[in-house]
Formats: structure tokens, sequence, C-alpha cells
């Protein structure tokens, strides 16, 4: 080896060292925090990577609660959040952290099946200790139920949504229909005066995860087979008769719904190209904003129709958890006091009402609302009609395994276009579902 | 005179052509086919590349509204506060910063360590030379996505989450199988004898690499650096996985903070898109010799 080649063999395994010492500086100032957490004195950081920012209806609420929080424990807790809007990269990170044991403090999911993976992996606090203390009364009781895992409360449920039928009465109106439809014989009449008077009647799509169609068709499946139709998997027949009222939906809608997009869908619905849609609370907002023509005024929300012969029942609803708050397992005791002292924070009836008033969005934390409360409008009818419903049943993606709700689609776009039968339909859900 | 003659001459070329008689269409589209082809074919793939753009300009500049209302039609009235929006929402600017510092640092790491196993793989024989180019290109064929899992942990236990150092080094590393691919391909075409030449003269080593195969491999280079450029710039994954906070953040995920679960604020969107692409189009024209004869001239070569 030469002189030059030693001189440039020990520069470069110096830039080596510096940049490995660069990397393990961080390493020291990691080991400094963590030590100095253990003292009691400290300040506790609550790691919380919220998808409730950026444009979402609840950010503005949440960030100004998060903020009274801290200045409330100043010194003492103080939670970070880590914003990611975007919800499939949200999801994608926090089963990345699970997977390699790095839990955040404080996350959210909504997943049903996900939710017994995450159960099952022993990294999530148990709450039980703390919400039998009287904490889970402030909850529904059938929440905690979904939320509960060998005996133990392994979750918080909080958001929760119902997804109604969205109807533009100004466009009824011009097709000369006086009523919302009660029955889905009822149903199609008023669809075929809408497409006389050139109105396409409803919004669907069956672009990225096809959501409106996937909630007209969890809609059909209740109303043909009843609440309890998904005991039964995919050989009962509510699924197949639902998958051809569905092919007989899409002969009113818009020509390009094949492959829409949630986009595509809600566009048509709020510049009043369609009279019909379907969709959760959490579309208000969207609706006071962007549809056209003062729309909101004239829109009116009521439960799907009843299914002549069907073992559903009127006024039955779609409802969904929507947001489960987990926490991860503490070794250190101060930390977990300071974790649920913030989970029943921003889960306290008086803090969830002012974020469900701000936001239009439904909890199922229960809260009293007075008559000074200025509840939304279209708020107030879901609320009204899901306390009347004799029946809330979660939506198909949420009652079927990840891969069936992956496969709906695309199932679901060869059902329309003809490629396939609905027996077709049914066979392909099964493969996704013995997967 | 002259002149006389001059105007003469212009009157006589004027009736020639009022004269002439006028090719029919037919012939004149046999006589000129191969011209039309050329430019039909020209215009239609620069419409497919710039209809796309034009698109996305003029829909940053309309309202929700307006987007859902006809996709195609023109704004009513310019909404500059898209972009605005853009940057005070989603805190572009230190976002934008982060991208350019993170994408320049890791493209030069990755160049420079492909360079060097370029160099080594292409121009010198020894046991396994093959297998560690195949393991190099195995790289390519792997998706970023499966890597999830273990690139979290390793950067973890590095201590390196929510640094940018923790994104720089991993980019670099992915991008590597692509730019050991590009370069060594390059450096397969440089004659054997500079090299032995320059041995000769008394170069080590070293400078052969550096002095003679680094300045021939330029182009290579800027091929495989503009590939790793775009990589790093448009990554998203890796930049949400690794990062928890804006001031280790990329642009990318500014992108996607106008969508949430069940809403997107469309143009809010497309303006920090707009924004986004403007460094790869400015590298794009700098660069642009550079990429056109790399990806010409053998850069791509296996």
């Amino acid at each position: 080896m030469s002189k030059t080649q030693r001189i440039l063999a020990l520069l470069l395994a110096v830039v080596m060292l510096t940049g490995l010492a660069a990397c393990s500086k961080p390493n020291t100032e990691t080991g400094t925090a963590a030590n100095t957490s253990e003292e009691p004195q400290k300040e506790i950081t609550i790691n919380f990577p919220s998808i409730w920012v950026g444009k979402d209806s609840k950010a503005g609420i949440m960030s100004e609660l998060i903020s009274a929080f801290n200045q409330e424990n100043t010194g003492k807790i103080k939670v970070v959040v880590e914003e990611i809007g975007d919800y499939q990269a949200y999801r994608d990170k926090m089963r990345t952290n699970i997977t390699t044991g790095n839990v955040p403090d404080v996350f959210t999911f909504d997943n049903a099946s996900e939710t017994q993976l995450f159960f099952r992996s022993d990294k999530l606090m148990d709450l039980s200790s703390y919400l039998n203390e009287g904490w889970k009364n402030d909850f529904i009781a059938s929440a905690i139920k979904d939320v509960t895992f060998d005996n133990k409360i392994m979750a918080i449920p909080y958001e929760f949504g119902v997804t109604p039928v969205w109807y533009n009465t100004r466009l009824l109106e011009k097709a000369n229909v006086t009523e919302i439809p009660k029955t889905y014989t009822e149903f199609f009449d008023m669809c075929e005066k809408l497409k006389a008077a050139g109105i396409a009647p409803t919004s669907q799509m069956t672009g990225e995860n096809a959501w409106t169609s996937m909630l007209w068709y969890s809609q059909l499946v209740v109303a043909i087979g009843g609440p309890d139709v998904y005991k039964n998997g995919f050989d009962d027949p509510a699924f197949l008769e639902a998958a051809k009222i569905m092919q007989k939906m899409y002969q009113y809608t818009t020509k390009d719904a094949v492959g829409a997009t949630a986009g595509v869908s809600a566009g048509h619905w709020i510049n009043e190209r369609t009279a019909i849609f379907m969709n959760g609370p959490w579309f208000v907002g969207r609706l006071k904003n962007e549809g056209v023509n003062n729309m909101y005024d004239v829109v009116e929300v009521a439960p799907a129709p009843v299914y002549e012969g069907g073992k559903g029942q009127e006024g039955g609803y779609i409802g969904f958890i929507q947001a489960y708050i987990g926490a991860a397992k503490q070794t250190d005791k101060a930390k977990e006091a300071a974790v649920v002292k913030f989970l029943k924070y921003i889960t306290s009836p008086e803090n969830v009402k002012k974020v469900s008033l701000a936001s239009g969005a439904m909890f199922v934390v229960k809260f009293d609302l007075g008559s000074a409360d200025n509840v939304e409008k279209l708020q107030a009818q879901m609320i009204e009609q899901s306390n009347k419903a004799p029946y809330i049943v979660p939506h198909f993606q949420g009652n079927v395994k990840p891969a069936v709700a992956s496969e709906f689609p695309q199932a679901l776009s060869g059902l329309i276009l003809g490629d396939k039968t609905p027996e077709k339909f049914i066979e392909q859900l099964k493969r996704a579902d013995s997967m | 005179m002259k002149t006389a003659k001059n105007s003469l001459e212009t009157t006589e070329r004027k009736d020639i052509i009022v004269t002439k008689p006028k090719k029919p269409l037919k012939v004149f589209i046999s006589e000129n086919a191969k011209s039309i082809f050329k430019w039909g074919l020209l215009l239609f793939f620069l419409m497919y590349t710039l209809v796309p753009m034009l698109w996305l300009i003029i829909s940053s500049l309309k309202t929700n509204t307006e987007l859902m209302g006809s996709h195609f039609s023109l704004p009513s009235k310019l909404q500059f506060g898209n972009y605005i929006n853009a940057f005070a929402v989603s805190g572009l600017g230190t976002l934008f910063l982060n991208s350019i510092i993170i994408s320049l640092a890791a493209t030069l790491l990755n160049v420079l360590v492909a360079a060097m196993a370029g160099y080594v793989i292409s121009r010198f024989n020894f046991k396994l030379k093959e297998g560690i180019f195949t393991m190099f290109i195995t790289g390519i064929l792997v998706p970023i996505n499966a890597l999830m899992v273990p690139y979290f942990t390793l950067i973890t236990k590095l201590n390196l989450y929510d640094k940018k150092i923790g994104l720089i080094l991993t980019y670099a590393a992915i991008g590597i199988p692509m730019s050991v691919y590009i370069i060594r391909g390059f450096m397969n075409t440089i004659p054997a004898e500079l090299e032995e030449a320059a041995a000769i003269e008394g170069c080590s080593f070293y400078q052969r690499f550096f002095k003679i195969i680094l300045p021939l491999s330029r182009t290579g280079l800027v091929t495989a650096g503009t590939f790793q450029f775009l990589l790093c710039w448009n990554e998203f994954i890796y930049a949400m996985l690794l990062t928890s906070s804006v001031k280790s953040r990329t642009i990318q995920l500014g992108v996607r903070y106008f969508s949430n679960q069940f809403t997107t604020d469309y143009t809010s969107m497309y303006a920090a898109i707009v924004i986004s692409i403007i460094p790869s189009i400015i590298g794009y024209i700098i660069f642009q010799e550079q990429i056109i004869s790399g990806l010409t001239n053998g850069a791509v070569k296996g």
C-alpha cells in the first residue's frame, strides 16, 4: 500500500467515524432524555400521532383542547402531536410501529378486524381498572363491548358515525317527488322520475374503496338479511340479493360511476348533478362550504328504505365506530397515569360535546345537549334518527376480513360492467374470505 | 433602369405564383406523409406530456366547487389563495427546505458510493464479481414497501428516528442498486486503454478513479443522480415512517396534508403539488444535456 493510499484510507476511516459519531450523538441525547423521564419531577412527554389535523373538521378544536391540556399541566405532562393527515399512511405507520414494538403513547385506529390484531399483540395498555372505576359510564355500553378482549378493556371507543341517505329536496321537487321514499319500491319509482327529469338519481363509485357504493351495499344486505346477517357469512342469500339490487342501483347513477373516486362521486352530488348520496356526518362541513346554490338548506337526511320481504326494519341504520383510541403499555407508572389523565380529558363529556358541536362529528361518549346548544341541523337529524333506530349495524367493510374489503371494489366493478353475474360476485368475495 | 428591371421581374414572379396550379390534397399528403406523421407524433407526445401539467396548474387555481363542477373548465377567478393555503396550512416552506437538503445529500452520498462500487465491479476482475453485481441488481426488484419494518427497526435502533440524517441514509441506500446498475453500465463503455495509460504514467488506484474514470463518467453519474434525486424528492412512505415532526419531514408529506380520513382539499393539494415539482423541472433544465445523452449513449446498458 502506497503512502497516498494509506493517507486516503485514513481519511476515509475518519469520515466514517465522524459519520458514526454523528449518528450516535442523538443516541446520547435520547439516553439522557430517557434517564431524565424516570425522574418524577421532570415533564412527561406523551407522543400522539393524530389524524385530526390539517383540513379535518375536528382539527381546530382538537388543537385547542390539547393546548389547554398542556397549559393546565405545564411542567408535568406535555402532549406532542405528530400530524398525519393521510389516513392510509397513518394506518401503515401504526401497523409498522406496533409490529416493531414502537407503539405510540396514544394513537387511533378504526378497523374492527385490525382491532383484534392490536389487542392480541399484548403491546396495548389494559385500561380495565381505570374504566371500571366509573369512567366507562360515560360511554354507550355496547361500544365498550367492542373494545373488550379476553375480559380486558384494551382501547377507548371514541368517534362514531352513521351513514344515512342524503336527499337534495330541490332536485326531488323538480322531478315531482314530494316524499322521502320509505321502501325500495318507492325508492326506484323516485329514481325513474328523476331520470325522466334529466337528473342522475344517485352518486355511486367503484374506485378506491368504493365507499359510497359499499355503504349502499351494506344498507341493502341488512335491509334484506336483517341485523344479524353477517353471522351467516356469504352463504346468506341476502348478499346475493343485495348484489342484484346494486346492479339495478347502477342504472340510476352517473355514467362515470364505475371507477369513480370519492371526490368524483361527492363532486356530482354537491354540484347538484345527482340527487341522492350516502355518507356520514363528517360530510356536513363540506356540504356547507362547497354545496352549490345554498344546497345545504335543501338537504335532508333519512334512514335507508325498507326492503319489502326483507328482515330489516324501518329506521335501521348503518353506523360504526370510526375511531378507537389506543395507548401503549407503559412500564413507568407515572407515565401510565399521565396517559390515562390525557385520555380521560379528551373523552370527558364536556370536551366531547365541544368537539361534536364544533365539527358536527358524533361520538360514543354520552353528553347532554341543551336548547342553548347550537346543534347543526343535519347532525341533529342524524342524532334523532339514530336514537330511534331499531338497530345500528356496522358497514360491510367493518364486518368482513380486510381481504374481502379490498376485493369488494374490483368485484363490484365486474358486477356492474356485466363481467360477473351476482353469483360470481359472491364467489369472488368468498374466495377473498377464505384467504 | 435597374429599378425598372427589378420591378418587372417581381411582376413576372407574381404572375407565375398566381397562375401556378394548386396541388390536390391527396398529392400534398402523399408528398409530405413522412413529415405529417413526424409532426403528428411529436404533437401527440407534446400534448400527452403538457396537458396533465396544464390541467394541474389550472386546477390549482380553481375552487373545489369549480373543480367538482367541471374538471376541464377555466376558473372564474384565479384562486392564488390556494397557494397561500398550501404554505400556511402545511408549513410547506420548511418542508420544501428539508426536501432540498435531504434529496441533495442523499443523492450525493448515493452517487459517490454507487460510483465506487460501479468502478470496482466494472473495471476489475475478482472472485464473486458477478455474484456481487447480481446482489445489487436484485435490490431493484425488491419493492420498498417490503422493507418498511427492517428500515424502521434499524433507524430507531440507531436513534435516527425523526432526524434528517435517518432519511438521507435510507434514501441513499434504497437507490444504490439502480445507481450501481447505471454507473457500472456507463463505466463499461470507457476504454480500458485510458486507464492503462494512466497507470503507466504513474496514476495510483485512487487517482485513476477520481481523475480519469469519474470525470469521464459524468454523464452516467448525472443520469444516476437524476433518478436518485427524483426518488428522494417524490418518496412518501419512508418520509412518513421515519419522521414525526416538521423539522425533518419532506414536502411530499405537506402535499398529503390536505387529504384526511373522509375529505380532501383538492385545489390546495394541487397547489402544493405544483410547488413540489418546480425543483425537478429546474434540475432537468440545468442537466438536460447530460440526462438525455446519458439515456441515449449507453448509460443504462447492462
